[in-house]
């Protein structure tokens, strides 16, 4: 369009003689009903651009709602963690792990074969899903990545792809099976509206110690999940527990032992382990009842009355009377 | 071949021989003068020389400053048919793009001596 620029159009009138003639008037004219044309077919390939860009910014948007609700159902199907990590492209998404210290939780309901059996199917989802979400809102609260649910057992484990260090880890796990254990106990009268004619009991175990964590599967179906022999002993702790009880490795206990009141149990034969595995039982109920201080070995413990057998009790009050005429007769000496 | 450009994301390949000009692909230049430009000279150079000349344009895309140069381009031929240069301008268009279609009818009527012909295709 140099024919729009001020100096071509300085020398065009420049050119016109004082009185132009009627072939140079329209010769103008000519180029003022070009640049008119022009400029009105500019001003209409810009409202078509402004048009089809609005329609797109349109289409943008409603793919982007899709998008959205696509990742809001898929965000059902994964721990918060995982989830945030993907899609704020924190974790690459292919088959790789890493070894790290986790502290791994366990937990299934007793005799749930037993009791799903005499249960209708719709029944038996809503009261495992009501108590499935129990426990996951429990679980998010603390912090955990929940691995899986297989039917009524729930793997959970602390340390990846978030950590507040092994000692915390262990910690929170802990606290967070304690947790459970008081929600389960609050919503006890709950299970008779599914039918239940006991309230439900679960089995809890932890262990913590090395795993491989990371992605396992193919390049078409991955599962983020963790790995190895302390996941194993994760699971046999569970099974080994009685209803009710949350029980742990020693190495759990050496993490949480200042943090949270715990009993020494009996060892357990562990499938696949060489030795006997020294079992903790994490104490629920503190508050319930009085406790007792006792030192054994170097172990300190404070244990609650309230999760002594009366076996135990009546043993320890044996020893006690034992010691204090002990003590009596050393002082009637003296 | 007088003139080549090879295509880029942001501009078209652009071929012109002493008989044909053929731009291809879209057209959104980050500076219009430096690619418009040398286009222009060669065309006119062209059609200072030639009698017939074919024009095919296969746009997919061109943003404003680019249909400027378009409408300059359309001018010059149009004006060269007037003068008695028999050109032939071929506006073709993927047949379900709407926007190229209603613009190659847009720029029907900027020639009054040149022939025009809006040609769907199945694919550019």
């Amino acid at each position: 369009m140099d024919d729009l620029d001020p100096d071509v159009i300085q020398k065009l009138i420049a050119d016109i003689p004082n009185e132009p003639t009627r072939l140079e008037i329209e010769k103008v004219f000519r180029e003022f009903q070009r640049l008119k044309k022009t400029l009105a077919r500019l001003v209409k390939h810009a409202d078509r651009t402004e048009k089809k860009l609005e329609q797109a910014a349109a289409e943008a948007a409603e793919k982007s709602q899709e998008v959205q609700e696509l990742s809001k159902q898929l965000a059902k199907y994964l721990s918060p963690q995982i989830y945030s990590q993907i899609f704020e492209g924190g974790q690459h998404v292919s088959l790789s792990s890493s070894r790290k210290k986790l502290t791994v939780f366990f937990s299934d309901i007793v005799d749930f074969t037993k009791t799903s059996d005499s249960m209708e199917s719709e029944e038996l989802t809503t009261m495992l899903n009501f108590y499935l979400t129990e426990m996951t809102n429990i679980a998010l609260e603390y912090g955990a990545t929940i691995d899986k649910y297989v039917g009524d057992a729930i793997v959970i484990f602390f340390g990846d792809p978030e950590s507040l260090g092994v000692k915390e880890d262990a910690i929170r796990c802990v606290q967070m099976a304690r947790a459970m254990a008081t929600r389960l106990k609050q919503i006890s009268n709950t299970w008779q509206d599914f039918g239940l004619e006991r309230p439900l009991q679960i089995r809890m175990g932890i262990h913590t110690g090395y795993c491989t964590v990371g992605n396992f599967g193919s390049e078409n179906r991955m599962d983020y999940t963790v790995i190895g022999n302390g996941v194993n002993l994760a699971a046999r702790l569970e099974s080994a527990a009685k209803p009710g009880q949350i029980l742990m490795s020693f190495d759990t206990f050496a993490q949480v032992k200042d943090t949270v009141t715990c009993v020494e149990r009996d060892q357990i034969q562990a499938k696949g382990f060489a030795d006997d595995v020294r079992t903790f039982e994490a104490v629920v109920d503190e508050d319930n009842g009085s406790s007792l201080p006792l030192n054994i070995g170097q172990n300190q413990l404070t244990i609650p009355v309230s999760v002594l057998s009366l076996g135990e009790l009546r043993a320890i009050q044996k020893s006690l009377q034992i010691a204090l005429e002990e003590i009596g007769k050393n002082i009637e000496a003296r | 071949m007088i003139f080549t450009l090879e295509r880029t994301k942001r501009t078209p390949s652009v071929e012109l021989s002493e008989n044909r000009l053929v731009v291809r692909g879209e057209c959104y230049p980050e500076n219009i003068a430096e690619f418009s430009e040398p286009i222009i000279g060669n065309v006119r150079d062209v059609l200072d020389k030639t009698e017939v000349f074919e024009v095919i344009f296969e746009l997919l895309y061109f943003n404003s400053s680019s249909a400027m140069f378009l409408f300059d381009l359309f001018n010059m031929l149009d004006d060269a048919a007037g003068g008695g240069c028999d050109i032939a301008v071929r506006w073709r268009y993927e047949a379900d793009d709407d926007s190229m279609e209603e613009a190659g009818a847009d720029f029907e009527d900027a020639f009054e001596h040149a022939s025009y012909v809006l040609e769907p295709r199945d694919e550019l």
